[in-house]
This record gives structure tokens, C-alpha cells and sequence, in this order.
């Protein structure tokens, strides 16, 4: 396809790209501009209106310029000097106007890197291939797998697949009797898996890196990986219960009970609630209480009739057939005048009430649409996930959930929900109050709540604390404030701001990240982030392990061109141009790796080299020495030729470790010698 | 990477190590001229200049480079 005639000036000297423009000032909006400074950069902002209340208070010192009006226009784009930026951010909530100031902003700058907020997949690829240097993100979509894994309430951090290999980020509290108890963090490491932090049972969750790889994991140890894995099944526990419960009869029977006493209290409770239904409950009652006296006293006058002819008779009467039974003209004396006008009164009584019966009954059917779909599972009864909330991230999560084979149950407070989705999910629809008793909260695993109202997020959070103290509670956001005071109000529950979490993406992405997923740990975003090696790039000519220890990075991924790509790569690897590279990272890693600013505090252990007890160790130690310090292949064996001596590069701690480990056993004396400084 | 573009690397880099052992020469000054350079770099050029300081360093050095370093 070919792409759109650019209207590139000739002849003169492009500007520098140094600047970055934000257009929309909304939460996504102003979470970026949050997100950039974290990259330590300032962002020039167009909004259509001067906003009177900030979302996040400091924000207009965090700007370089907020320029008012119209962001399609070329002329605002050129006040907000388009022509110099680096990156645009093009995230109003209007997705239209997104899409027309993306083609303004290519139009007057080739070079701008387009970062959209938008939900159209297809619109995405088409102005991506058309505009080039163009990425678009569904700020609701990108946080979807993390409501879902927290939902999940186990060890299950992050789930995301990398060249159509499954990859999970779990977090394990070591007991004793475990397989990893007693070994050594370093030992844990292999071609499938790279830990990522370790505790222990009083300490806060440290950073990437900061564990010491000599470490023996004890009882009570809490350690976070990330592991290459074929199948992931997140609760296999809970599924083995469940299929021990099927298989007990005692517990079918109280089930079964369970399920009627639910029933008959929701009835009840909804009868006396819900005006509607309460009429429709009285009529029934009235209807049937004319149905018996009418039967009684035909039957006590003729006593000759069956009781199945006075009981139809009075049926008749009750459906406005009076004329039926006493069409004539002509007086009848053999039935007293008494009974007679009883009958009318049958007739009378029964029209109104049958009628209102007849109403409720057709705008029922109307209601449902004829939508005669296949019954929905009841609600689970324990242990299941309720979803409130079934908008677009709360049928992402709803899918995910189900997809890992989680028992849930989706509350949709919209009357208009469409009801085919997700047919095999136990489905709720209503308002609040006549839901949350439905959706067995008390005895929920865990609770997400996903409406787009806030106030009414936090509404059903607190009377999910009250009758579920105990439950997961995951809670949705929009602002920072918000997210503040809620983390005070509901200690235990997990919130996350969906712009702020997503706003880090955006960020990212303005530096020409491709950001895979994201996920989170310790309250911090961890960004999945895919590198392609250029020239000039910051990760060029280091060994894997200076990227990693110097920028403060996970390097899960790497592959030269036109090979297959390796996950966890090793250390030693060299990175050079058209290499592909996957991270994880935080933003701040992202920034460093932005700046190319390695942290060189931490490269300040060295190896003193004792011995080397055979020749072939004197040979091989050489070639280990240069492999994992990236030193010289001559120095090496300069080295080793005068021993004892010591290595005269600086290491990473884990790197010099390592170096340590692998020359011990190719017979090699070694040991670290740290330099300590006062800081 | 072409063949020019590697060498056009290993030109800087040699240039940079040059310039610093020079710069290392005289006494505080110099190092207070190279460390200026080491902090200018990114990437791979910072890791070469931090290797060439430190290897021209005794442990009082790099005692003191790495406290240069923590309070930037």
C-alpha cells in the first residue's frame, strides 16, 4: 500500500525533534504529561478549553505550554511547534478528532512519532500503514490482563505471549518441604526461567536486580519469576475441589437446597422491592383467592356439579366470560340474583387484575426480545469471581477470566446489555441493589468492579468490604486523587488507575517503544517493551548483562536478524545493530535506556584471580574471563599469565558472581573483591 | 552494521579512550576533565570511559570515582 505524498519541505536543515505535544487534557491526557516528566522530559499541551479543575494539581508546572483551541487545526499545531516535536499524544476522549489531528500533525511533520488513543483495530493498521511512525492503544484495553490476574487472587502477576510462546510472571512463597528450598537464587535461573525479586518474610519487595544470586532460598522466602510455560492453569487447586464436589452426593442435596432458599428469598425480596413486581404479585394473589371462593360457592350450591365444572366455571367468570354463562336476555330464576352478581363481580375483578397480569406477562417477553438463548449457568455458589460492570475492559476481563477456566458471574447494570455474550457465563442484569444479593458476594473468591462511575465503584466496594470483608477486591479508577484517598479507605484492595497505569505506556511509546503488555508488581507498571537495534541506539555493542544490571532491565527476549529468537538470552550475548531485544522494564528503567544513562555506581565489583590448577583451566578461564566481562580476548590471557592478579574491568555484582561460579569449575581460583564507598 | 559504521564506532572509541588516558595524566584536573566526559557520554561510549578512568585508578580512585559518580 502505498502511503500518503507527504508534504516534506526541501532544501533546509530539519529542526531538532526535542519536544513533545499532548492534545487533550483529560485523565489519559494528563497522566501522560506525568508519565513523560518521568522520562524527564516536559510536554507542551492543547486543550480545547482553559480546564478549570486540575486532576492532578501540579500539572500546569509540569508543562511547557498549554496552548487553547482546536488541535485539528494547523494553525494551533504550528503554535504548539509541531514542526519540533518529537512525539505526539493525541488522546482526547474523542476518537474522531484523534484520528483528523493525526493526519494534521503527518501532514506538517513526517518525522513526529503518532501515539493514538483508540479503540478501531482496523482504522489503527490502516493509519499505521498509511502515516508510518504510528502506534494507537486502547487505554481500557491495556490494563484488562492485570484486573483479570488480580482477580485471580493467586500467584499469577503477568500472562502475555511472545512469538507464540506463553509467558508468566508468578510470585512464590517458598514452604517448607518446597523444591526450591535450600537452593541456591542463582540455581533457579535457566533457559526458561529469570527470577526477578526476592524477600524475605519481614522485607518490602525490592527492586529488578537487587537480590544477591549466592542466596540460599529459604522457608517463608518469597520469590518473583518469570517463566516460560506450554499450558497455564492459574487455580488448579480450586478446580480439584470442584470436581470433588461434584462427585459428593451430601453436597449436591444441600446445593440443591441452597439454590431454593436463594431463590425463594431473591423472590421474595424482589417482590416486595421492586413496585412492579409487587403489583403483579398482589393481582396474583387476588385472582387467586376470587378463584377459590367462586369455586367453593358454586360448588355449595350445586352440590351435583364436580369441582373441576365449579372451578372452570369460575375461571371463565374471572376471564370476562359472564356473558358466557348468562348471555340470555330472559330473566334466570333458577339462579339467585346473589350469585348472579357475584359472577359479575367475578368478571369485573378478574378483567382488571387478569389484565395487569396479561401486561406484565407481554412487556416480559418483550423485554427479553425473544432472545430465547440457551440458559445461562446459575450463579456459582463459593470461591468464584464476581465482575461488576460489563463494559468493554469488563468483557475483556470476563473473557480472560473464563479463558482461565475461573468460575465467575457478570453483573451488567445496563437493562440494554446484549445478551449473547459470553453465553456461558452466569449473567446478571439490573440494578445494584437487586444484583449484589443475587451474585453470592458473601462467598466470593474475588470481587472486580469495573463500572465507568467511580463513586459507584466505590459504593460497591464498601458493601463488598461490608458483607465480604475477606474477599479480593479489585477496584477501578479513572483519577490519581481518587486512587490516593480509595488506597486509605480500602487498605487491602488493589486499585488501579487505568490512565495512570495506561499513561506509562503512552509515554513509552512516544520514545518509539513498541510496548508488548504491561503488568504490575509492587504497585509499579512493568512494561513489556520491544527494542530493534539502530546505529545510534543506547543498547548497542553492550553485553546483555551491562543492559540489564546498567539500565536496571529484564532482558527476556533477543534475536539477530534472520536467526529465531531465544528467550531468556544469556548474559554474555553482544547486542548489536537489527538485533531484536524484549524487557521488562519500569519507566524509569525505560528512561535510562532513553538517556543511555547506565548506572556505574553498581559496576564496581572485581575479580581477583588466585590460580589456575591445570593448564587447560589457564586456557579456558581466559576464554570464560572474556565471555562474561567483555574484556579482550589478549587480556584475558595476559591475566591469566600473571597470576594472581586481579581483572582490570569493573563487574555487576551478579555478573562478577557468575564469573566467580564458572571459573571455579573449570578449576580456576577466584574471588570477589568489592569496593565499598561511603555514600 | 556495515563495515563503515563499525569502524566509524571503533574510531570514537578509540578517540575516547585516547583522550581520557591523556586527560588522566594531570593529576586531579585531568580527572576532573574526564569524569566531565565520562558524564557526557551515553551507552556504550560511558561504559568505555568509565573502563578507561577506572583502569587508570588505584582504589583510593575509585573510591573516589564511584563517590563522584553516587552524588551526581
Amino acid at each position: 500500500m502505498e502511503r500518503l505524498e507527504i508534504n516534506q519541505p526541501q532544501n533546509y536543515q530539519q529542526p531538532k525533534l526535542d519536544r513533545f505535544l499532548v492534545c487533550g487534557l483529560g485523565s489519559n491526557g494528563q497522566n501522560c504529561v506525568v508519565a513523560l516528566r518521568e522520562f524527564g522530559v516536559k510536554a507542551i499541551a492543547i486543550e480545547q478549553v482553559q480546564p478549570q479543575n486540575w486532576e492532578i494539581p501540579d500539572l500546569p508546572n509540569l508543562l511547557e505550554d498549554l496552548i487553547i483551541g482546536d488541535c485539528r487545526q494547523n494553525s494551533i499545531l504550528l503554535q504548539a511547534k509541531i514542526e519540533r516535536c518529537r512525539a505526539a499524544l493525541l488522546v482526547t476522549s474523542n476518537e474522531q478528532v484523534n484520528a483528523e489531528t493525526a493526519l494534521a500533525v503527518r501532514q506538517l511533520n513526517p518525522r513526529t512519532r503518532i501515539v493514538v488513543r483508540s479503540t478501531k483495530e482496523n482504522l489503527n493498521r490502516l493509519l499505521s500503514e498509511q502515516l508510518g511512525n504510528f502506534i494507537a492503544f486502547d487505554p481500557n484495553q491495556l490494563p484488562a490482563t492485570a484486573f483479570a490476574l488480580a482477580a485471580l487472587g493467586t500467584e499469577v502477576l503477568g500472562l502475555f505471549k511472545l512469538d507464540g510462546k506463553l509467558l508468566m510472571v508468578g510470585q512464590r512463597l517458598i514452604k517448607s518441604g518446597d523444591s526450591w528450598c535450600n537452593r541456591f537464587l542463582y540455581d533457579l535461573n535457566s533457559r526458561k526461567r529469570r527470577i526477578l525479586a526476592h524477600l524475605h518474610s519481614s522485607s518490602n519487595l525490592p527492586s529488578l536486580h537487587q537480590w544477591n544470586p549466592d542466596t540460599k532460598i529459604i522457608h517463608g522466602d518469597t520469590i518473583i519469576y518469570i517463566e516460560a510455560t506450554d499450558r497455564f492453569s492459574p487455580d488448579l487447586n480450586h478446580r480439584q475441589t470442584s470436581r470433588r464436589e461434584r462427585k459428593s452426593f451430601g453436597k449436591i442435596i444441600v446445593g440443591f437446597w441452597l439454590n431454593v432458599k436463594n431463590f425463594t428469598n431473591s423472590f421474595l425480596q424482589l417482590s416486595f422491592q421492586q413496585q412492579i413486581r409487587r403489583v403483579a404479585f398482589f393481582s396474583g394473589i387476588i385472582v387467586l383467592v376470587l378463584l377459590l371462593i367462586g369455586t367453593i360457592l358454586l360448588k355449595w350450591y350445586y352440590p351435583e356439579t364436580t369441582w373441576f365444572s365449579a372451578f372452570s366455571a369460575t375461571a371463565i367468570l374471572l376471564l370476562g366470560g359472564y356473558s358466557d354463562l348468562f348471555g340470555e336476555f330472559e330473566p334466570i330464576t333458577t339462579i339467585p340474583w346473589w350469585l348472579q352478581l357475584f359472577a359479575l363481580e367475578l368478571t369485573v375483578v378478574g378483567t382488571v387484575f387478569v389484565g395487569v397480569l396479561y401486561a406484565l406477562l407481554t412487556e416480559a417477553l418483550l423485554s427479553s426480545k425473544f432472545q430465547f438463548v440457551k440458559r445461562r449457568p446459575p450463579t456459582p455458589q463459593n470461591n468464584h469471581v464476581v465482575i461488576v460492570g460489563l463494559g468493554r475492559i469488563g468483557k475483556q476481563v470476563a473473557t480472560l477470566l473464563q479463558e482461565f477456566k475461573q468460575a465467575i458471574v457478570g453483573i451488567s447494570l445496563a437493562l440494554d446489555f446484549d445478551r449473547s455474550f459470553l453465553p456461558q457465563m452466569p449473567l446478571i442484569v439490573g440494578n445494584l441493589k437487586d444484583s449484589l444479593p443475587k451474585a453470592n458476594l458473601a462467598t466470593a473468591k474475588s470481587v472486580v468492579v469495573l463500572t465507568d462511575d467511580e463513586i459507584l465503584n466505590l459504593e460497591i466496594a464498601l458493601m463488598t468490604r461490608e458483607i465480604n470483608p475477606n474477599s479480593n477486591l479489585i477496584l477501578r479508577t479513572y483519577g490519581q486523587n481518587l486512587s490516593n484517598n480509595w488506597t486509605q479507605l480500602l487498605p487491602n484492595a488493589q486499585i488501579l488507575g487505568v490512565y495512570a497505569v495506561a499513561a506509562e505506556a503512552f509515554a513509552a511509546a512516544a520514545f518509539g517503544e513498541n510496548i508488548i503488555d504491561l503488568f504490575r508488581l509492587n504497585n509499579q507498571t512493568i512494561l513489556v517493551t520491544e527494542y530493534e537495534l539502530e546505529t545510534e541506539d543506547t543498547l548497542n555493542g553492550l553485553l546483555i548483562a551491562e543492559v540489564a544490571y546498567g539500565y536496571g532491565v529484564v532482558v527476556i527476549l533477543h534475536q539477530k536478524p534472520s536467526f529465531a529468537s531465544t528467550l531468556m538470552p544469556s548474559d554474555d550475548l553482544k547486542l548489536a545493530v537489527g538485533d531484536r531485544l524484549v524487557v521488562l522494564a519500569t519507566i524509569n528503567g525505560l528512561r535510562r535506556v532513553e538517556e543511555g544513562n547506565l548506572n556505574l555506581i553498581n559496576k564496581c565489583w572485581q575479580v581477583r584471580i588466585e590460580a589456575a590448577l591445570t593448564s587447560d583451566a589457564l586456557f579456558e578461564g581466559a576464554n570464560i574471563i572474556s565471555r562474561i566481562s567483555g574484556c579482550d580476548l589478549n587480556t584475558a590471557r595476559e591475566l591469566m599469565n600473571h597470576l594472581p592478579d586481579i581483572l582490570s574491568t569493573p563487574l555487576y555484582q551478579h555478573q562478577a558472581q557468575r564469573l566467580v561460579r564458572e571459573l571455579s569449575q573449570c578449576m580456576v581460583k577466584a574471588r570477589l573483591v568489592a569496593l565499598s564507598i561511603e555514600i | 552494521m556495515s563495515h563503515e559504521s563499525v569502524n566509524s564506532q571503533q574510531l570514537k572509541l578509540a578517540a575516547l579512550s585516547d583522550a581520557l588516558c591523556s586527560a588522566m595524566k594531570y593529576g586531579d584536573e585531568g580527572f576532573a576533565i574526564a569524569v566531565r566526559i565520562l558524564e557526557n557520554e551515553t551507552g556504550q561510549m560511558r561504559l568505555t570511559a568509565y573502563h578507561v578512568i577506572w583502569q587508570q585508578l588505584d582504589e583510593t580512585g575509585k573510591q573516589k570515582l564511584l563517590q563522584y559518580l553516587s552524588q551526581r
